[in-house]
């Protein structure tokens, strides 16, 4: 009986286990798809993925002078005033609240008490006093001569810390824009431990108060932030924020379809078309507080004549070009003040496409340009944030400007090197831009316009425009802190400007971001920066 | 098998134990164990036995097995389940349902993931199907842009259409399923070219379906200068259509190009070839099947399915949908994704499908594995529960034939279980429990008789409350219950210092009455006992033999919480002894009898109680009548002291107002008295002068003209302009020259000088009239005449100065006589500062006085009493400001709505914040002993707040500031008619701030004489 069990028993579970072993590497691989999958979307769900065309180049604050590096700091440092999101008006950061004496050159901010920098350092007065001062006191041990900001912050005098939490500002005189100057980037309050502890190395170990503290940085590649679990205010909605670079505007886009990256900053004109065809995806823009614009160089001939400046205005075919190259994504300017910022006048004169008048003005002004040697036309040979495509609206120019007898030659330079170029004044025209970064009218009109900016080493009014009354309308307007008084000084600026020409402006690109369309919580800021603390995907939390 | 021993089990003589007949190995030794089962089995179970292993159906038979004592009583199909058939079932279940489950969770999870993977894969090949269909997208915009780059189409643009259409038929064999059209500036179509040629009849048939690009919205935004691209329905099927603009190189539109391609089978195939094998792909026009990669057995390309309604809802936020569709007869899933216009319109959609047949190949191996399994497990269990169950009920139905027959009332009834494990311990518990049964009953019965003795005992005596009448019932009944010969009841003797009992009561036998002492002793032991015989007891039995008592006694104490009120003592006189239900009796009486005299007593306090509080009472009420004449006396005394004090600190302010008087006025006095005295020296020195004038003895004209002189500048010497020495001698020597050569001319020049200007006037017209004779009586008699009339202004001046202080004082000091009035604040205010002028002016204070008098009107008010209140105020601001110190002290005056304000304000140390509170306190003072009273401000305060108004006080060091508000009607005063008149009445102008007990007064008065009027807001009918 046994005997003849045993194979019956046997053979049945011969049987079970041949059934189980054919099914086997099929439960196997549904398994591991299955559990891939979830994985994936879990591992997908805590992360934010940005895919950038450029990897930032410095992350300490005061040495980060380009848009990639000065958004990761953004994420990471926090400053006494911060803008508030979408908007370019300082709101309470680490400053609690903050009164101005009343002759404007003496401010007093209260701290916000408890909060530590991701390190665990407490912050306090002596921080803002040892984030300013190392960027403005030339012997101060932490300073370098590379602080590109130093010159936002010449007017400070003194910086005092009154208390533990008091710190007070000694400007040398009153000076308007001031507090909105505290909330851009090179204001970041930074870590005097991690400082001290990094020296120069500080950019590759940034230390804040910010929503995501710093990870790691793999140049070239990716630079990881977590979240910061003991920020002041709601902390961030994902806990890493991953800032990858990926140079091709393909690359880019495919990332961002096959959902390898969640957002695509600064995206290229040609791809919107495309993102609107993907039902995953979203366009998010913003107008952003930029100016493109064409400088002409006053201080060479033959530009120092406005009637050959205004001329050049209205020889180009500014509105095809604008169409044409920023596809419906930005605006035509009319002044160097972006529409989005407070006191821009729209009503100013322009010089509509009219080459006959050009040609006019040209007779008048007695210039022939026959006779003239090639005027040069600087360009960036990348595209960038102000011009998508440099070489093409430079031919544009150059057609324009020969079909009135101008010669034009186009010289492309790398970014680096055409601001050197720039600096250095080799150009007859420029194709350049700016972005506003405290949104203050001043920080148009003072930095591209003004004559205190036409000299030393790195101008920045690259058309080396100067003219008395603007100047000291310019600099009245700075020390007025009521706000209607220096709209109306700077309308009547804005209209001696538009009539003088010592540009041609272009256009006000807007900011334009690509994503998932489950992501949520993007503020692009017309810094054209992003705010990314409260972005994640929509159904995590 | 199974037959074989069933029958074989049949003749043995236990039936129940028929073995099980599989699994084989262990039924075998199932039967084995169960042949060794009990002996003796009742003849029920195995006549049972028999008719069901007869039956052969032996699983059935495991399941109806019946309990044998039922059996004989119940019909067959309402038989109860016994024991082991339920204990089978459990077994059976409590193996089958775990593997069930499992099978069934394991089915469900591998069907689940099975099923998600299918999904997953189909999701992940929509998405791959989504971009590469967007690559052909990006490679229509490529090939648009091409053209718009294209030098010689530009060039051909320039020139003519014919140019146009050449080089487009040229591009578009490039391009053979595309439609290129080029249009030129305002959109028109110049060339439409499709694989080569640009023959309208060629392509407009190949592309019936395609409007032309003229009519297509990205024409419209090309010319616009966008670089369009656009998905749009056309004929049966979706077509990307991108478009370009084409500019000069100086960016001048010179037209579009347009390159258009269906989304059709060839796209379906290219993006099929992509993903992969297994899978197929539709596309939809709308919610039209318009292409796809199925094919019909023949070969045929099909359309696809009709879409699913769940794609149609769902939104692109969501995972796409995933839905199981046969196509040709064959089963597929497919997930579907939108198609979207660049507005983000819904054009159409995309479906990836996905074989189904892997999954259902792997579900039907997976059920057929899983019911196999199941199958072999149940039929295992079935067997194994059998044996089991057979093994455990054996003995159990022994023990329940057993308790059957106790529960019959058969309390002999042995049990018949002797297995040596639980069941035989419950057999002999039975058994024990059994016996004590059988005692219990008896113990049960005598006990339920106590019981109702005690529940009438203390029905008896819980209803009496009277103490004696309470401990006689007890020993009542106590003799009756306990069937004694004689009881006494024993109280504690409350005060007494020793415990001491009294015998309280007795029933039966005198002999109780001798039991104290013995009381004494059973209080001692502290708890009820009884003895058989009193004598045998060595406590008790010279105690007892003395009273006469003997043989059996009960004794209790009556316990109440901690302490023993009586005691009770039971005896029945040597004959039968008394049980332990008597002593419980006995106890339990005590307990009631206990609470019972507590109640007795609480009742008699309580009564005691209530008579004693009327008295108490009343003698209260009277102490506090004495109590409240007390205090009024003392409240009379203090009226009349604060009214004293008052007077007194006006007396004091009379003292500082007199000494300051006093001063003012000795100034003027003094002049006068300086004057006077001077007068007459000069009243002697001008009659020698007259007779000095007479004896020079001037011609009558002269004389005429002298005294009309002096009659026309005698009114100039009273407004003489003083000169300095040096410009009187100047003037001298000036005079000196024109009285030149006259005699006595120096002496008269230096006289006339003192005249000053004035003498000069006249000197010429004297040198005149002197008609050479000397000019000094002239002149001496002017100047003395000059001193007169100067005399005189002086004392005038004096004598006003006094009159004036005179007059302020009067004004002043109506201090109580004076009525309500009219007052000018402002004139109060000047009297007050001239009568403290002197502490203004002196002492070197140097105080500044600054007025800010606004435009106030006449109020209602006391005079005098205002006058003190500014006469405190000021004298507080000079006091502050202190000695040697430059102060200034404000005062300031407004109008406010309904009321007046008077500020005085200094700017001296102030007052310490935590002083300031306390200033307006009677009897206040900072300053040093006998320099204040401390009742200035408050008086002040007083005064104000008779008036109505109230006073203010801020102090910070550097300015201290009271303010009197005063209100222009006055305290009783009818409020002037105004408008709004009631939201002005809001502001304060109580005594106290907040409470504002005259504001609201106020209104309501105004509001009575408003309704009085007939005018807030009732129109007149």
């Amino acid at each position: 009986m046994t005997r003849v069990v045993a194979p019956t028993r046997a053979r049945r579970g011969g049987d079970r286990a041949r059934a189980m072993t054919r099914l086997a590497p099929l439960l196997a691989t549904l398994l591991m798809a299955c559990t891939a999958r979830s994985a994936g979307s879990s591992r997908a769900k805590d992360r934010v993925v940005v895919a950038r065309a450029s990897d930032a180049t410095n992350l300490d604050p005061a040495r980060a002078s380009d848009l990639e590096s000065l958004e990761v700091a953004e994420q990471v440092f926090g400053r006494l005033v911060r803008f508030a999101a979408g908007r370019l008006e300082p709101e309470p950061d680490l400053a609690t609240s903050w009164s101005v004496a009343a002759d404007g050159t003496v401010w007093t901010f209260d701290l916000r008490a408890g909060v530590t920098f991701h390190d665990g350092t407490p912050f306090d007065a002596d921080a803002v006093v040892f984030s300013f001062e190392r960027q403005i006191v030339a012997d101060h041990p932490a300073h370098e001569p590379d602080f590109v900001w130093a010159r936002a912050y010449r007017n400070i005098r003194r910086v005092v810390a009154l208390s533990k939490l008091r710190v007070q500002f000694q400007i040398d005189r009153p000076y308007a824009p001031f507090l909105a100057n505290l909330a851009i980037g090179p204001a970041a309050i930074v870590s005097p431990t991690a400082v001290r502890r990094w020296g120069t190395k500080f950019g590759r170990h940034p230390v804040g108060t910010g929503p995501y503290r710093f990870l790691e940085w793999i140049p070239g590649d990716r630079i990881t932030l977590e979240r910061n679990e003991q920020y002041w205010d709601q902390r961030a909605r994902t806990r890493y924020l991953v800032m990858l670079q990926l140079r091709d505007g393909r690359q880019r886009m495919q990332a961002l379809e096959s959902g390898n990256a969640d957002i695509v900053e600064q995206l290229d004109p040609d791809d919107v078309p495309l993102v609107r065809l993907d039902p995953d995806l979203r366009i998010v823009s913003a107008p952003a507080s930029l100016v493109a614009y064409i400088a002409l160089n006053t201080r060479r001939k033959p530009f120092d004549d406005p009637r050959i400046r205004r001329a050049v205005a209205h020889a180009i075919r500014r509105d095809a070009i604008v169409r044409f190259v920023y596809q419906g994504l930005a605006t035509t300017a009319v002044g160097p003040l972006p529409p989005n910022v407070w006191g821009a006048r729209q009503d100013l004169v322009s010089f509509n496409y009219d080459p006959e008048r050009a040609r006019a003005l040209f007779a008048e002004a007695g210039f022939s340009g026959a006779a003239s040697r090639p005027l040069k036309l600087y360009i960036p040979s990348v595209p960038g944030q102000y011009v998508p495509a440099p070489e093409r609206v430079a031919t544009v120019i150059r057609s324009c400007l020969e079909e009135v007898g101008f010669p034009v030659e186009i010289v492309a330079r790398e970014p680096a090197e055409l601001q050197r170029a720039l600096w250095a004044g080799e150009h007859d025209l420029a194709l350049t831009g700016w972005f506003g970064t405290n949104g203050d009218p001043d920080d148009f009109l003072y930095n591209l316009l003004d004559s205190d900016n036409a000299t030393g080493a790195h101008p920045t009014n690259i058309s080396f425009y100067s003219n008395k009354w603007v100047h000291e309308t310019i600099v009245a307007a700075q020390r007025t802190t009521e706000r209607s008084e220096r709209e109306r000084l700077y309308a009547q600026v804005q209209s001696v400007i538009a009539g003088e020409a010592p540009w041609v402006p272009l256009a006000h690109p807007m900011v334009i971001f690509a994503t998932r369309a489950d992501i949520v919580g993007l503020a692009v800021q017309p810094s054209a920066m992003a705010l990314y603390r409260g972005v994640g995907h929509l159904d995590h939390e | 098998m199974s037959e074989r021993e069933g029958e074989s089990s049949g003749e043995v003589p236990a039936p129940l134990m028929v073995s099980t007949p599989v699994p084989v190995p262990v039924a075998g030794r199932s039967s084995g164990s169960g042949a060794s089962g009990p002996r003796g089995s009742g003849p029920r179970e195995s006549s049972q036995g028999k008719s069901l292993a007869r039956s052969g159906l032996y699983l059935l038979s495991t399941m109806l097995r019946f309990n044998p004592p039922d059996n004989r009583r119940l019909p067959l199909f309402r038989r109860r389940r016994g024991l082991r058939w339920r204990l089978s079932v459990f077994l059976i279940v409590a193996t089958l349902v775990p593997v069930v489950v499992v099978a069934a969770v394991a089915a469900t999870l591998v069907f689940s993931s099975v099923e998600q993977g299918i999904e997953f894969e189909a999701q992940r090949g929509l998405q791959v199907a989504r971009a590469l269909l967007l690559g052909e997208v990006h490679e229509r915009a490529k090939a648009a842009a091409a053209l718009g780059n294209e030098g010689a189409l530009l060039s051909a643009l320039a020139r003519t259409p014919r140019e146009v259409r050449l080089r487009l038929a040229e591009l578009s064999e490039r391009q053979p399923s595309a439609l290129l059209e080029v249009t030129d500036a305002v959109g028109r179509v110049l060339a439409r070219c499709a694989g080569g040629t640009c023959n309208d009849a060629i392509v407009s048939e190949r592309f019936a379906a395609f409007d032309p690009a003229d009519r297509s919205p990205v024409v419209r935004r090309a010319l616009e200068f966008e670089r369009t691209i656009s998905i749009e329905p056309a004929g049966n099927w979706l077509v990307v259509r991108a478009a370009f603009p084409l500019v000069d190189p100086a960016l001048r539109l010179l037209g579009t190009a347009v390159v258009s391609a269906a989304i059709d089978g060839p796209v379906a195939d290219r993006v099929k070839a992509e993903l992969g094998a297994a899978r197929e792909v539709i596309f939809y026009r709308g919610t039209e099947p318009s292409a796809s990669t199925f094919t019909a057995p023949t070969g045929a390309r099909l359309l696809g399915p009709p879409l699913p309604a769940a794609a149609a809802l769902a939104t692109s936020k969501t995972q796409a949908p995933v839905v199981a569709l046969e196509v040709a007869n064959h089963a597929y899933s497919i997930a579907f994704g939108p198609i979207q216009d660049p507005a983000g319109r819904r054009v159409g959609y995309l479906g990836v499908a996905l074989d189904r047949e892997t999954l259902a190949a792997a579900r039907r191996r997976v059920t057929a594995t899983l019911l196999l399994g199941a199958l072999s497990v149940l039929l295992i269990a079935i067997a194994l529960a059998d044996v089991l169950a057979r093994r455990l009920t054996r003995p159990l139905q022994n023990l329940h034939a057993g308790a059957m027959s106790i529960a019959l009332g058969n309390l002999d009834t042995k049990i018949a279980v002797d297995s040596a494990d639980e069941l035989g311990d419950v057999a002999e518990a039975f058994r024990v429990m059994i016996q004590s049964l059988k005692e219990n009953q008896e113990g049960l019965a005598a006990r339920v008789r106590e019981l109702v003795t005690v529940h009438q005992i203390g029905r008896t005596i819980s209803s009496v409350v009277d103490l004696d009448q309470l401990l006689r019932a007890v020993v009542t009944e106590a003799l009756t219950v306990l069937r004694a010969k004689t009881v006494a009841l024993a109280l504690t003797n409350e005060g007494a210092k020793a415990r001491k009992f009294n015998i309280r009561a007795v029933a039966g036998e005198p002999v109780g009455r001798r039991l104290a002492d013995m009381a004494e002793r059973v209080a001692e032991r502290g708890r009820a006992f009884r003895t058989a015989s009193v004598e045998g007891d060595a406590d008790f039995a010279s105690l007892a033999a003395s009273a006469g008592l003997r043989g059996p006694l009960l004794a209790a104490p009556l316990a109440l919480k901690d302490r023993t009120v009586g005691v009770l003592l039971v005896g029945r006189l040597g004959e039968e002894a008394f049980s332990d239900s008597d002593l419980r009796l006995l106890v339990t009486l005590a307990d009631q009898t206990a609470a019972a005299i507590e109640n007795a007593r609480l009742y008699t306090e309580v009564r005691a109680f209530s008579e004693n509080l009327e008295i108490k009472v009343r003698a209260r009420t009277a102490e506090l009548e004495r109590a409240k004449a007390e205090t009024e006396r003392a409240l009379g005394d203090l009226r009349m002291a604060q009214t004293q004090l008052a007077h007194s600190e006006r007396m004091a302010g009379l003292g500082q107002l007199v000494a300051g008087i006093a001063h003012e006025v000795n100034s003027p006095a003094a002049a006068v008295q300086g004057s006077v005295d001077a007068l007459e020296e000069t009243v002697r020195r001008l009659e020698a002068g007259g007779r000095d004038l007479f004896a020079l003895g001037l011609s009558p004209g002269a004389i005429e003209r002298y005294f009309a002189l002096i009659q026309r500048i005698l009114p100039s010497f009273s407004d003489r302009v003083m000169l300095s020495p040096v410009e009187t001698r100047q003037l001298g020597r000036r005079l000196r020259g024109v009285f030149a050569g006259l005699p006595g001319a120096d002496a008269a020049a230096g006289v006339l000088a003192e005249l000053g200007p004035v003498g000069e006037s006249i000197a010429d017209e004297l040198k005149e009239l002197a008609e050479g004779k000397s000019l000094l009586p002239l002149c001496g008699y002017l100047r003395e005449l000059a001193f007169l009339v100067r005399a005189s202004v002086t004392i005038r001046t004096a004598i006003q100065s006094i009159r004036r202080i005179v007059g302020a004082l009067k004004r002043y000091s109506r201090l109580d006589e004076a009525p309500l009035e009219q007052v000018d604040v402002h004139a109060g205010i000047e009297d007050t500062l001239l009568i403290l002028s002197h502490q203004l002016k002196s002492s070197e204070n140097g105080i500044n006085l600054r007025r800010s008098y606004g435009n106030i009107p006449r109020i209602s008010a006391y005079v005098g009493e205002l006058n003190q209140v500014w006469t405190n105020l000021i004298h507080n601001a000079i006091q502050a400001l202190g000695v040697g110190a430059n102060g200034e002290i404000l005062i300031e005056t407004g109008l406010e709505p309904g009321a007046i304000r008077v500020a005085i304000q200094d700017d001296g140390p102030g007052i310490p914040p935590e002083v300031l509170p306390r200033i307006f306190d009677p009897f206040f003072t900072t300053k040093g002993k006998g320099e204040g009273t401390g009742l200035g401000l408050s008086i002040a305060s007083q005064i104000v707040e008779k008036h109505g108004g109230k006073i203010t006080v801020e102090s910070r060091p550097g300015r201290t500031r009271f303010e009197v508000w005063l209100p222009i009607a006055g305290r009783d005063g009818v409020p002037t008619a105004r408008a709004g008149h009631e939201t002005h009445g809001k502001i304060s102008l109580g005594g106290t701030p907040g409470q504002g007990s005259a504001t609201d007064r106020t209104s309501d008065r105004s509001r009575v004489a408003a309704d009085g009027g007939n005018t807030t807001g009732k129109r007149p009918v």
